[in-house]
């Protein structure tokens, strides 16, 4: 029971605003937030703007020269044929675990299901460190495509599962019935259902092989990213970053479009919610090579980079373990940019989400969709944005403590928009207006309606944001103050010098401020269908 | 006393016009059903009275004060009217006791005690107890679980007590049983309608559902187009609908065509005595569009009288049968007009009737009619 409010005022019906009383009716609050959402929209827009200025003050001609040389092309071979092959092998272990965990008769299944997704919370060169120091040999391409799809198959096996779970089993009945096998049922009815989750898992995979710098720079992979941090940051030649910067922005733009292209003409469509689960496929004699290959999977995954941190940890020659107040410090400077990331993003993502959930029109459906381009720009260039604005436009901002958080909080915008969209479409406009009828002004129905219904999907925006931050590692070597260390960076630096048992720590204290967060994470995100009001606001004649 | 008045109501989404001139009446303590296929306005209409919506043109005038006039706007807070939508729409992060609570003032020592005497409904009626309110609907002892660990019919309920705990002057209940199943439906709104009556509550009912609107409402209003079509009682409509197109959305009607003779008309059906329509003279001659309602004919085998005809279908419903039969056509048939519209009959449960077994249809009672092309 909420405690006691006194808020409300006492009027009755017979007690009318005096005639003349500026009336607020719902017509007033889109235009604040379409004011909010637009200065949002604007703000991610920097980066792009921050490329177009940049390749206007390089010249044309220059520009020309810089993109059309043979290292660019060696460059771009380089990101595209392995963001293919990884995109390829994580679309396959992916799928192929999450057909296993969903729908068969696999032992443990509950237990795998947590166990496969765990991955995700690992930063990406926390495992290619693991690898590199476990098996010298893991480098290059072959290195790069074991480490990443390593790395990244949780992002296909994630939106897969769920499909899965979601999919209406009697499609796949009326396909058996209607003469198909098993093999053909799966390709043409399980998949095809699948498919939309699938494609969005792998443009997932191919923008964050794109965005990757530290994983890469480990295994000695150069991509355009690592190029472009390189000349950035080591051989400050701004004109070439920008013109890979571009490039890679190209490509990325081009993964997100051709991902909106698929999607508008193969919309798989579905006549009921499945209310009931499908019967479980029997794996039979193939339960042991399935449990086996589940098995290798996770020790591939998890076990090299836990097993090789802990190695480090309690290998008493190797180790110098840092004074335990660095350690302390650089956790709680963690923390703290990654609460104010999470606070940030989730405040940018409110209003958007607000505006297209409670007034969808093509407008506001046209901005939500602008600001999720986001997406496609690195982290990387988001950071060399914010350099370049901050020392032409606001010079006290650079190598500050608000920039840094100003660039998570672009950087991970698209995260907290997904979690408080579902949360906003927890709380449709009928209830508030059921509960203005009830006599409940305004303001009093947001704190009691209102707020108490988004409030979990606020909460778990702001936790993905925070345990995303906490692990990301690009944006923080070039946004971070001076002389501050985070865990990240202080990670980055000693495993640069190849001091493993130095940086071991950090990657524990990491990966344990991270995973605590993703496992909550996901017992709410696979809560959420269970809601009795799906409510349509505003239907009917 | 009159606690609903709306008087030429206009609204549009955009270009769409949606109401165009409602006027309504709605008497105290009565129950009235907006009926209208969907898309006709009603939904709109209620939106509009509720406050969710503003009103483009005329008035909305609540207990004598207006709320909606083109210069003032009672925002749906102070209006003091009950809303019960369509899905019920209960807080789903509430229990059942804070969602009937919800809108009422807290008692200083726990809303339990609201009932205090001091504690007056806006309309200046008492409001009942959370308990007391969930005893009424019939929900006694679920006042502690959540909104989805009830049934739809509960959940309905519920969100009409939530409704009635501030005592408003009038509830407004948008199609509140459309998501019940049939079986459902018909217990909910019997309690629905016994609550209501109990406490003399004024009640506006939007529905699409013409069996629902003519069972429960003391008046119907006829929505169509984004106007009031007709308005009465129940009976009135049925007996008297003011056209042959609202006479077949008001239950099973067969419209045939007859000749007016003195105070009779001539129909296939036989020589009956007429009715004229509300606001037309009764038709001293000539060609009409009467109405028979399928309950007035009879089914006979045999030689005799009546209209013959040739049974297409028949429809068990146990109580009764609705036998629909085709006017049979060649030298028997030519005594009506060359109309051969299929014709319901509502016969007894236990007749039994070969498809195309030859019948007489015969007529008793008097029919409605209107001339021809009105």
């Amino acid at each position: 029971m909420p405690s006691a409010t006194a808020v409300s005022t006492p009027t009755t019906p017979t007690d009318p605003p005096a005639p003349g009383t500026p009336v607020l009716g719902r017509t007033r609050r889109p235009r604040v937030l379409w004011a909010l959402s637009s200065a949002v929209a604007a703000l991610l827009a920097l980066p792009l703007l921050y490329l177009v200025a940049q390749s206007a003050s390089t010249g044309r001609a220059h520009l020309v020269h810089l993109v059309f040389r043979s290292f660019t092309f060696a460059l771009v071979w380089n990101t595209i044929r392995l963001s293919v092959a990884v995109t390829v092998a994580c679309a396959i272990i992916g799928t192929a675990a999450a057909w296993l965990i969903e729908r068969t008769d696999l032992p443990g299944r509950r237990i795998w299901a947590v166990v496969v997704v765990v991955p995700l919370a690992i930063p990406d060169f926390v495992v290619g460190f693991g690898w590199v120091s476990v098996a010298p040999a893991v480098h290059g391409f072959l290195g790069a495509l074991l480490v990443m799809s390593l790395a990244l198959y949780p992002l296909v096996y994630l939106p897969v599962a769920a499909s899965f779970r979601g999919a209406d089993p009697g499609q796949e009945e009326v396909a058996r019935s209607l003469g198909l096998g098993r093999l053909a049922t799966f390709r043409r009815v399980t998949l095809a259902q699948a498919r939309p989750a699938l494609v969005g898992g792998c443009v997932l995979v191919s923008l964050a092989l794109f965005a990757e710098y530290g994983a890469f720079e480990i295994l000695r992979y150069q991509t355009l990213t690592t190029e472009i941090f390189f000349e950035s940051q080591r051989s400050y030649d701004l004109p070439v970053a920008s013109s890979l910067s571009l490039i890679l922005v190209v490509l990325s733009l081009a993964v997100l479009g051709g991902d909106a292209a698929v999607r508008n003409r193969g919309r798989v469509t579905r006549s009921a919610r499945a209310t009931r689960a499908g019967s479980l496929h029997r794996l039979g004699l193939a339960t042991v090579p399935a449990s086996l290959a589940l098995l290798a999977l996770v020790v591939l995954a998890l076990g090299v980079p836990i097993g090789v941190i802990g190695y480090w940890l309690v290998e008493p020659g190797t180790t110098t373990l840092p004074a335990a107040t660095t350690l302390v410090d650089a956790a709680l400077t963690t923390a703290g940019y990654a609460a104010g990331a999470g606070l940030l993003a989730t405040a940018l993502a409110l209003p958007v989400a607000l505006l297209a959930a409670r007034h969808p029109r093509r407008s506001t459906r046209t901005l939500e969709r602008s600001t999720f381009i986001v997406q496609a720009i690195p982290g990387l260039i988001i950071a060399l944005a914010l350099v370049y604005f901050s020392v032409h436009a606001v010079r006290p901002l650079y190598e500050s403590t608000p920039l840094l958080v100003l660039g998570y909080g672009i950087l991970f915008f698209p995260l907290a928009l997904v979690a408080v969209r579902t949360s906003v479409a927890q709380a449709p406009l009928a209830l508030e207006e059921v509960a203005r009828s009830l006599g409940r002004p305004p303001l009093v129905v947001w704190w009691r309606v209102v707020l108490p219904l988004i409030g979990p999907g606020l909460a778990a925006a702001f936790s993905l944001v925070f345990l995303s931050t906490v692990t990301e590692l690009t944006l923080t070597l070039v946004l971070v103050p001076t002389g501050v260390q985070t865990l990240a960076t202080q990670f980055w630096a000693f495993s640069s010098d190849l001091s493993y048992g130095a940086a071991a720590p950090y990657a524990a204290v990491m990966i344990a401020i991270a995973v605590v967060p993703s496992y909550v994470l996901g017992r709410w995100f696979d809560r959420l269908p269970t809601r009795s009001n799906p409510t349509v606001p505003g239907s009917g004649s | 006393m009159t606690t609903l008045l709306v008087s030429c109501l206009s609204k549009a989404f955009g270009s769409q016009p949606v109401l165009t001139g409602i006027d309504l009446e709605v008497p105290e303590g009565s129950l009235t059903a907006v009926l209208g296929p969907s898309g006709s306005g009603k939904t709109t209409l209620l939106r509009v009275v509720a406050g969710f919506e503003r009103a483009d043109r005329g008035t909305v005038t609540v207990g004598g004060t207006p709320v909606d006039d083109g210069h003032r706007f009672v925002p749906s807070e102070q209006r003091g009217i009950g809303y019960v939508p369509q899905e019920g729409s209960l807080f789903p992060h509430l229990t059942v006791e804070a969602n009937v609570a919800f809108g009422v003032r807290r008692h200083p020592r726990g809303w339990r005690r609201l009932t205090a005497p001091s504690q007056r409904g806006p309309a200046g009626r008492p409001g009942a107890s959370v308990g007391a309110l969930l005893d009424m609907v019939g929900l006694a002892g679920l006042g502690g679980r959540y909104p989805h660990q009830l049934s739809g019919g509960q959940q309905q309920r519920v969100a009409l007590a939530r409704a009635l705990a501030r005592g408003p002057s009038l509830v407004l209940l948008d199609e509140p049983f459309s998501s019940l199943d049939a079986s459902l439906r018909a217990s909910v709104r019997a309690d629905v309608q016994g609550v209501l009556r109990d406490r003399g509550t004024t009640a506006v009912l939007v529905t699409h559902d013409q069996d629902e609107a003519l069972s429960i409402a003391d008046q119907v209003a006829v929505v169509r187009g984004g106007r009031v079509g007709q308005c009465g009682t129940p009976q009135q409509l049925y007996d008297h609908p003011s056209t042959p197109e609202l006479a077949r959305f008001l239950g099973d009607a067969n419209l045939v065509t007859g000749t007016v003779v003195g105070d009779r008309v001539d129909t296939p059906f036989g020589v009956l005595p007429l009715r004229a329509a509300p606001g037309t003279p009764p038709p001293a001659a000539g060609l009409v569009t009467a109405l028979v309602r399928p309950e007035q004919l009879r089914v006979e085998t045999g030689a005799g009288p009546g209209m013959p005809a040739l049974v297409l279908r028949r429809e068990f419903h146990g109580h009764d049968t609705l036998v629909t039969v085709e006017p049979a056509v060649g030298p028997a048939g030519e005594r009506g007009n060359g109309r051969a519209d299929p014709v319901s009959i509502r016969a007894d449960g236990d007749l039994v009737l070969p498809v195309r077994a030859p019948v007489r249809v015969t007529a008793t009672g008097s029919v409605l009619v209107w001339p021809t092309g009105s």
